[in-house]
Order: C-alpha cells, then structure tokens, then sequence
C-alpha cells in the first residue's frame, strides 16, 4: 500500500532536508589514508607540549600589592614578639657571670616596707604591693591578740 | 553536560575570583597548557602561540568574574581563545598569505608515529604546517572536534555555527590533511601501517 502523500508537499520537503545532515565522519566512515591523517595528527597533537610560561608579572605585583596589608600585619606582630623576648630575657637573664650580682632570686631587693606596702625592686622594674586596708586592719587585730595572749 | 572536572575547575576559579593568590598559582599552572594548546592549533604557530597565550590568559583571568557558570567553563575558555586568536589572525593574514607558499616549498618526510621521532620542536613545525594547510574555519572546528575531542554540538557551540557546518568543515579539513600529509607521510601511501 502507497504511504499517504503529506498534505503540504513543501513543508514534508523542508523537514526532510533538516533531517538530512552530514554524518560525523568518523574513522570507520573515511577511507583509510584520511584516517591515518587523522590519527597522525592526533598522536602529534597528544606528544605536543606548551613551552614553560612564567605568571604574569602583572599578577605577581598585583598579588605583592594585595599581600601588603597582610605582610604589614605579620611585621608588626614579629616586631611585638621581638621586643617582649628582649624585655623579658633582660628581666630573667643573669647577664654576665658577676657574683656580685648573684642569681636572679637574690637580685630582688626590697627597698621600702611601710605598713600595708611593700615595695620591691629587680633591676629596672620596680613592684609596689599594697596589703588591703581591711587586711592591715585584720592584722593588726592578731598583733594585739597575740600580745594579750 | 557538567562532569567532575568542570566542577573541580568551577570551585578553584570561585577561588580565584576571591583573591587567592595560591588559587591563582594553581590556576595559571592547569590553564595554560591547554590555553597554549588551543592558541596554537587555532593559529598554527608556535612562536605566535606563546604570545596569544599569555594574552589569552590575562584576558580570561580579567573575564573570569563576567563567565556565566551556567555555561560549562571549558566551552567558554575556549570561545575566549578561539576570539582572541581570530582577532590576532585577522591583523596577520596580509603576512600569512605571504608565508603560505615558502611552508608549501618545504617537503621532508615525517615518520608515522610522532612520539618516537620527533623532538618537540619537529613536532610543533610538523603540526603547525599541516595546520596551516587548512583554512581558518576548518582548522577551528578540526581542532576543537578532533584534536581536543568536544562533541560536535560543543564545537558548533563555540564557533556559532550549525553542528552540520561542523560537519561539512571537519570533512574539508579531513581532506586537506590526507592530501598534504599524504605527500609526506611514506606509510600513508603504502597503506599497510602496523
């Protein structure tokens, strides 16, 4: 039985013409000498290598540019650090062996006692402790019972 | 349709785009290569390749925050490329068209296998002339098709023509090369390569 002619001869023309395309030519749909063409090119476009390249140096200062708060904060966090080691190995250090000197427990010196403060002293750091008043007070009371007593 | 890679290569460039300078690093190192490659199959030239890669690789980076992650990554880089390297082309064809017939006076031989015996030099002269022998748009659609292996729809795509233009062109540029390598390649004419 004859298939059924289209309504509109034209419009089944124009979609058999989208229909048709251009098959993809495949190795197993082109002769022999165009696949290995093909093949060579694609074994030479596999060995291909791009030649070193160095960043920009755009981006390297651009990076640099943006780092910079970064590295000002780390500056100054070592700075901080730097100085805190030097003032405490100045606090802790003996210095040079001078026995006249001593160890570190004998260079603190008590260089005023009055009542409810004692103050001490290691080389330029100078401590003030002020006992409470209730403290001095409290004392004061065991004193006096002790003495009664 | 996205895959690990796409996806891999979409969260480094979200890295990139915020500033890191070690995304950044690793982004340049992974691009560049293929960016080069592509520069060069699109031009075929290496000297020329150096170039348009670096200058490709500024643009994409400046680009990179205008890139529509709807669209895979991959097929925008290589749009990118692929307009950049018609740009340098269109200032060059006056010379090109000079050098077209002092590349088709040249006509040692080239062995069958390109791994074995030549140096990488060879290698980009060897494929720069073949590519040379094809025209501008049969050399995009055969290097984005059949050297960089994207679907034929992917490539059309890319160079804004119909996948049966694709087509039609990677049958040319099929063509081409089989005469111009035909010449130079013994095996090929003894057809009975192992």
């Amino acid at each position: 039985m004859p298939e059924r002619l289209p309504d509109d001869p034209l419009e089944a023309l124009r979609g058999a013409w989208k229909e048709l395309e251009v098959p993809d030519p495949t190795p197993e749909n082109v002769d022999p000498e165009t696949a290995r063409a093909v093949e060579w090119m694609r074994a030479a476009w596999r060995e291909l290598e791009a030649p070193p390249a160095r960043m920009p140096a755009i981006w390297q200062r651009r990076q640099l540019l943006r780092r910079l708060p970064e590295l000002g904060r780390l500056a100054a966090a070592a700075a901080i650090l730097a100085i805190g080691v030097l003032a405490l190995r100045a606090f802790l250090d003996p210095g040079p062996s001078d026995p006249a000197r001593g160890p570190v427990t004998h260079r603190v010196a008590v260089v005023g006692a009055e009542e409810g403060d004692l103050v001490v002293e290691h080389g330029c750091v100078r401590l003030v402790m002020v006992v409470p008043e209730y403290e001095v007070e409290a004392l004061d009371a065991l004193d006096t019972d002790d003495k009664e007593n | 349709m996205r895959d690990g890679q796409d996806t891999d290569e979409e969260r480094m460039i979200g890295r990139v785009l915020g500033g890191d300078p070690e995304a950044l690093d690793r982004w340049f190192r992974s691009e560049h290569p293929r960016v080069w490659r592509l520069c060069f199959g699109f031009v075929a030239d290496a000297g020329e390749a150096d170039d348009l890669a670096q200058d490709a690789m500024l643009k994409l980076h400046d680009r990179l925050s205008r890139w529509d992650s709807a669209r895979p990554y991959r097929q925008w880089r290589n749009s990118v490329v692929l307009n950049l390297c018609r740009d340098r082309q269109r200032r060059r064809a006056a010379r090109q068209r000079a050098e077209t017939g002092a590349a088709e006076a040249r006509s040692s031989v080239l062995p069958f296998d390109p791994s074995e015996h030549l140096a990488q030099r060879e290698l980009r002269e060897a494929l720069g002339e073949a590519l040379a022998g094809l025209t501008d748009r049969e050399r995009e659609a055969f290097v984005l098709r059949e050297l960089e292996r994207c679907s034929t729809e992917a490539a059309a795509a890319i160079l804004s023509i119909a996948p049966s233009t694709v087509r039609s062109l990677l049958t040319l540029a099929r063509r081409r090369l089989r005469d111009f390598l035909g010449r130079r390649l013994p095996e090929l004419k003894g057809g009975d390569h192992a």
